[in-house]
């Protein structure tokens, strides 16, 4: 009997280890995106203050990183420092924008007066752009190589290396 | 004895209907929970925020197709005027060309959009539809799920189109196919299983408390041979059942 409790115990225990052995490893923020490998999807959206429309055809054979964020974000807050010496370091080479998620402009330009302005902060009224890249929270980051195809999404606040590393790919592609 | 009468002849059956029935209550409950569990009573009107503003009347009948390009140029007017119209080409390149007419009425195009939003989770809030939750993403979402709809993409094509960006997690329900197979298989097979050890046990303690061929079956009227015993039951008898003197009254008296 108390086999037979051990077998059981352990037929339903061992499954379970084996879920937490095989996550452990995984950083929880690299998330599997199905978008990663695929087209980036197109947006035109307008600049903050409104005199400028980007899009995202347009940057074609030039990478770029596509940041979701919001005033309302408390990681957004140190992550746009990280992101504006970025534009600064790469900007030559790779395009930041910045798309603002569920935000009011008057909030926006008092944080970007705040934090400073590095790269473009587009408006997604709608956020039809958030949806169709699959944003769940922000901050997450898209990372998108020369041709206009998405080569790696990071959810959470990037912090300087994190930053290089995904970028650095882009780079060598381009 | 008395106990091993009462266990055979009464407990078992009743006991192991009982587990049935609650099993099964369990299972169809179960069962019917990802359905159905987000969808309003027939007949209830669709909560959500209604037409836009706006929104030109429309009647039925001949004024059907006027009706559906004016719902078509609403939708379009509505997504362009937020800043960015649907990309319908980007749309398309993923699900293809729309496969349904649009709704031909608001309230139609209302109830599919409530319909739809019922089974896509909203990627926000733990474990709830977009028709249910009140957040700002849901209701994004929401809104594009009609402008979709109004350009006539059907159910399928939508979810297809939230499934490229979210992945299959925003779908409320999984699908049937690799692991998904597990969700929908599983509990059928731990159904049966439990059913099949339930009712190997029910038949293994049947076989236990039944009487042996070589034990003397009980009678009601039999006493033990200790005459002190003897003595005790009948009392016993007596405070239970009311027999007069602990002896059983004789067949047909009652």
């Amino acid at each position: 009997m108390n086999k037979k409790v051990l077998i059981g115990g352990l037929l339903l225990v061992l499954p379970l280890i084996a879920l937490f052995a095989v996550s452990f490893g995984n950083d929880p923020h690299a998330v599997r995106s199905p978008l990663v490998g695929k087209e980036a999807p197109p947006f035109r959206l307008v600049t903050v203050d409104g005199d400028q429309t980007v899009d995202l055809a347009a940057l074609r054979g030039k990478p770029a990183v596509v940041n979701f964020w919001a005033t309302w974000c408390q990681p957004c807050k140190a992550e746009h420092g990280v992101l504006t010496r970025g534009a600064s370091r790469f900007g030559d080479q790779v395009q930041f924008l910045g798309i603002v998620y569920d935000d009011e402009p008057a909030a926006i330009n008092a944080f970007l007066d705040r934090y400073g302005r590095g790269y473009p902060a587009l408006i997604d009224e709608g956020g039809k752009a958030a949806i169709a890249y699959g944003v769940a929270g922000v901050p997450e980051t898209f990372f998108i190589d020369a041709e206009g195809k998405i080569v790696s999404k990071y959810a959470g606040p990037l912090t300087p290396d994190l930053l290089t590393r995904y970028v650095r790919p882009l780079l060598e592609g381009s | 004895m008395e106990r091993r009468s009462w266990l055979s002849t009464l407990a078992l059956p009743c006991w192991a209907r009982i587990l049935l029935a609650l099993a099964m209550a369990g299972f169809v409950g179960l069962s019917a929970l990802p359905a159905g569990a987000n969808e309003l009573p027939p007949g209830h009107p669709p909560i959500g925020d209604g037409m836009p503003a706006g929104h030109p009347p429309i009647d039925g009948g001949g004024a059907a197709d006027d009706a559906t390009a004016a719902l078509i140029d609403q939708a379009v007017a509505r997504a362009e005027q937020a800043g960015q119209p649907i990309d319908r080409a980007f749309v398309v390149s993923l699900v293809g060309e729309p496969a349904d007419a649009p709704p031909a009425t608001p309230e139609a195009l209302e109830e599919k959009t409530h319909a739809i939003a019922a089974v896509l989770r909203c990627p926000v809030c733990q474990g709830s539809a977009v028709a249910d939750s009140p957040s700002s993403t849901a209701i994004n979402m929401k809104n594009e799920v009609r402008d979709l709809v109004a350009l006539g993409f059907s159910r399928d094509q939508v979810l297809r189109y939230f499934e490229a960006s979210y992945g299959q997690f925003v779908l409320m329900e999984p699908k049937a196919e690799g692991l998904g197979w597990l969700v929908w298989l599983l509990p059928g097979v731990l159904f049966v299983g439990g059913l099949a050890w339930v009712m190997t046990k029910v038949r293994q303690m049947g076989a236990a408390s039944a009487p042996q061929a070589d034990e003397p079956v009980p009678t009601r009227g039999q006493l033990p041979e200790d005459p002190d015993l003897a003595h005790w039951v009948r009392q016993v008898r007596e405070l239970a059942y009311g027999w007069p003197g602990g002896e059983p009254p004789a067949k047909g008296e009652g």
